[in-house]
């Protein structure tokens, strides 16, 4: 703005506010010694020889203490002297300039003064160093918004910390939970080659997949393999009611059917209708007799199981028409009868393995394919058997999102 | 990784002579020489570097339990001097260098055959009547001191350390700026320079030795000096006409021409 | 991941819904609603045509027996229109398909 070119200068430019003149009539000395910021000239060995009374206030200093008989750094802590040395003066010394630079300085009074320092170098003609310029800006309230963040930080270290111990306890507890939902080891049987595998498709999320076998008496024993529906704590509390529910039932009635319709009233007695909680699932019983086991296997809406056979071959036993247990009060449930000779084998497992998808296109594993992998290894005992599909499920990799369980049943071929 | 690369290594000067090491101390890097450089040059070939974990050092190389201790930083300067194949060569060790180049002088005879301790200080901490200037409670201070600047003052390089090209208005100006370390790194080395106690290694010194110290300097006073002149057998004790901690930025002349005096009286 | 739709109206049978997207735990509670919303009365029929369902999971079934629950109650039935294959081998594998009345296409309904 130019006042002389307006036509009213008295009027219009600012220059004739009073508070403008007063400005325009404000010492540089003034401004100089109280200006809201520290001012601080000092020798190149750090001599203090100006200082503004803005500065001397808060330090509680009179001219005559510092003038000559202080250096820039006895104004300083002691911690922020040694920094002084070995940063501050050296940087300076090197760039001519430096900035924002965080000290305390000491008052008369006692207390510290947090301060951020900025400084320059000022250079005769020939460019030898002269003097140095200070500005000292008070940080008292910069430095407690500071002390805050590092206060949070540290907190939410702490509490990060804290979040990853408890993950690795509940994942430890998971785990737990997990086996207790399993046998630990399947028993030994004359005669027999039992062998199970459980792969769990997430460390943080309980499985909804079971299975069991145990010795009913001499010759019979027990078997069930199934999957309920849903994931998580709830999924957990249902296998753990299907579970002792069905070994309860079939000690009590070897008859796998029976088995399962008491599963069914216990499922749909516990939950209500608009709240179904079911699952799928075989149950069983095989008797030894002679060098043979005879099965009987009832299905209630679970995958047919596979039967490896020591001629090479393998086959489905259909149970079609089994019903999902715990949806309706008249489920029906269809048994399904056959022998293992010794090199035969049966096996169970849950829908995580014929669901995995594979290849590029994503395709459903699937029936066929299972059936023709095992055919390929047919004639198979229980243990090779597991193995060569645990080695499957991981060939999946990612293509297996499910849980997965796996009970195979068989007779040793004859030596 | 080479040695040379891991430590940033310069060798400059003239190409033949006594070599002289040139060694930065606790703070900024090996630009902290570049007055004093040129005055020496002519007459020796010169060699700088970087602690790991100073200036333009390879930070991927710093472990913490070697930098613990300043065996760690003497073995920087042996491996250097190895890796030059350095033989009688003059090690000028700035502040807590002068301790890092005894070590490296025992622990490699023949290769360093003389040392010059600028603003020597064996022991930071007063105690049962030795005075080093500060007491323990004065070094956490400096901790906190260093922990405020690299929350407030180096946050604002923080982008630059770690290569960020987003704020290419800091780069320019801090590209000069020596002394910034990794903070965790910084808070080692500070803590390695102040707390430990060197005062038994200056008895194994054989070498002769120049000792430069500032006519008044807070961290090293003059006391110290002359404690660490009385501990050398036979060293030579200087009081440059300066002031603070770095008489090789303060006083370059006065620096180069006493370490030029020691070298030409004929120490061998 | 289709969004899960759920379009509903009146036939002169009785409500019906158009259900399209893919229905797993994160929306099943919706279909639930709708079946709840979509009032049916004694002797009526809800029709659910599932042409346009893509992915339907265990929770995807959970939702399918709530609501037959819910209809079934209520004195009504329920009728499941142009199932999608991997639905309907699913139905037939776990027994559900002697549980829902499954029929191809609407025409069916009007009879």
């Amino acid at each position: 703005m130019n006042p002389g070119a307006a036509d009213d200068p008295g009027a219009k430019t600012p220059g004739a506010r009073p508070a403008f003149s007063s400005l325009l009539e404000d010492s540089a000395e003034d401004l100089y010694e109280s200006a809201p910021c520290g001012y601080l000239s000092t020798l190149m060995d750090g001599t203090i020889a100006k200082i503004n009374a803005t500065l001397l206030g808060w330090l509680g200093l009179s001219r005559e203490d510092v003038v000559g008989r202080k250096r820039f750094s006895d104004l300083l802590t002691v911690g922020g002297r040694l920094y002084h040395e070995t940063h501050f003066a050296p940087l300076l010394r090197m760039q001519g300039h430096l900035g924002g630079v965080a000290l305390e300085m000491r008052t008369a009074a006692g207390p510290r003064l947090p301060v951020l320092v900025t400084s320059t170098l000022k250079r005769g003609p020939d460019g030898e160093p002269l003097l140095i310029r200070t500005t000292v800006f008070d940080a008292t309230d910069r430095r407690s918004y500071e002390q805050e963040l590092l206060r949070a930080r540290r907190a939410a270290d702490d509490a990060r910390e804290q979040a990853e111990a408890d993950r690795a306890q509940l994942r430890e507890a998971l785990a737990v939970l997990q086996r207790s939902l399993l046998p630990d080891t399947l028993p030994d049987l004359p005669g027999v080659e039992t062998a199970g595998y459980y792969h769990t498709a997430s460390a943080m999320e309980l499985g909804g997949d079971f299975y069991d076998l145990f010795p009913l008496d001499d010759t019979r024993t027990a078997f069930f393999l199934g999957d309920v529906c849903g994931k998580g704590p709830q999924a957990a509390a249902l296998t753990s009611l299907t579970r002792y529910t069905l070994r309860a039932a079939m000690i009590q009635d070897a008859d796998p059917v029976d088995d399962l319709r008491i599963l069914n009233r216990a499922l749909m007695e516990r939950y209500t209708d608009d709240d179904p909680r079911y699952c799928t699932a075989v149950a069983g019983v095989f008797e030894r007799v002679g060098d043979t086991l005879t099965v009987r296997l009832a299905s209630g809406g679970h995958p047919p199981a596979l039967v490896l056979r020591t001629d090479g071959t393998a086959e489905y036993l259909s149970t079609r028409g089994g019903m999902l247990v715990g949806v309706l009060a008249t489920a029906q449930f269809v048994e399904v009868r056959t022998v293992l000779r010794p090199g035969d084998t049966l096996l169970l497992y849950t829908d995580g393995l014929t669901e995995a998808r594979v290849g590029p296109g994503r395709d459903l594993y699937g029936y066929d394919a299972l059936r023709s992998f095992a055919a390929a290894r047919a004639p198979a005992g229980s243990r090779a058997l597991v193995d060569a599909l645990t080695a499957l499920l991981r060939d999946f990799g990612d293509g297996l999102d499910d849980d997965t369980a796996l009970l195979a049943i068989g007779v040793p071929a004859t030596p | 990784m080479s040695i040379l690369r891991r430590n940033n290594v310069r060798v400059t000067g003239a190409t033949t002579g006594r070599p002289v090491v040139l060694v930065h101390g606790f703070g900024c890097d090996q630009n902290m020489w570049r007055l004093v450089e040129p005055l020496l040059a002519e007459d020796h070939p010169l060699v700088l570097f970087d602690y790991v974990g100073a200036g333009r050092s390879d930070l991927s190389a710093w472990q913490e339990d070697r930098y613990s201790s300043l065996d760690g930083y003497a073995r920087d300067l042996v491996e250097v001097c190895e890796e030059l194949d350095l033989r009688d060569a003059v090690v000028v060790g700035h502040s807590v260098s002068s301790m890092t180049g005894v070590l490296a002088a025992a622990a490699a005879p023949g290769r360093i055959g003389a040392l010059v301790m600028v603003c020597p200080s064996p022991r930071y901490i007063d105690e049962d009547g030795y005075r080093g200037g500060f007491s323990a409670e004065d070094i956490d201070e400096l901790l906190e001191s260093l922990e405020s600047n690299y929350l407030g003052w180096s946050a604002a390089m923080a982008p630059v350390i770690m290569g960020n090209p987003d704020r290419p208005e800091l780069g320019e100006e801090l590209t000069n700026s020596f002394c910034a370390t990794d903070p965790d790194i910084a808070r080692v080395f500070a803590r390695t320079t102040f707390l430990s106690d060197s005062r038994k290694d200056l008895e194994t010194v054989t070498v002769p030795t120049l000792i430069l110290e500032c006519e008044q300097d807070v961290i090293a006073p003059r006391e110290v000096g002359a404690y660490v002149h009385a501990a050398v057998r036979g060293s030579e004790l200087v009081t440059l006409d300066a002031v603070g901690h770095c008489p090789q930025l303060s006083a370059p002349e006065a620096t180069a021409s006493a370490i030029r005096a020691f070298l030409s009286s004929g120490v061998r | 991941m289709k969004p899960l739709t759920i379009v509903s109206s009146r036939t002169p049978a009785g409500p019906l819904l158009e259900v399209a997207g893919d229905l797993d735990h994160s929306n099943a509670h919706q279909l639930r609603k709708a079946a709840v919303g979509a009032v049916v009365s004694s002797g009526l029929m809800l029709v659910m045509d599932l042409g346009e369902l893509g992915f339907c999971d265990s929770s995807g079934i959970t939702a399918l027996i709530a609501v037959r629950n819910h209809v079934v109650a209520a004195g009504a039935g329920l009728i499941l229109v142009a199932v999608p294959e991997a639905l309907r081998r699913l139905l037939h594998l776990t027994g559900l398909d002697q549980v829902f009345d499954l029929r191809d296409s609407h025409s069916l309904q009007t009879n």
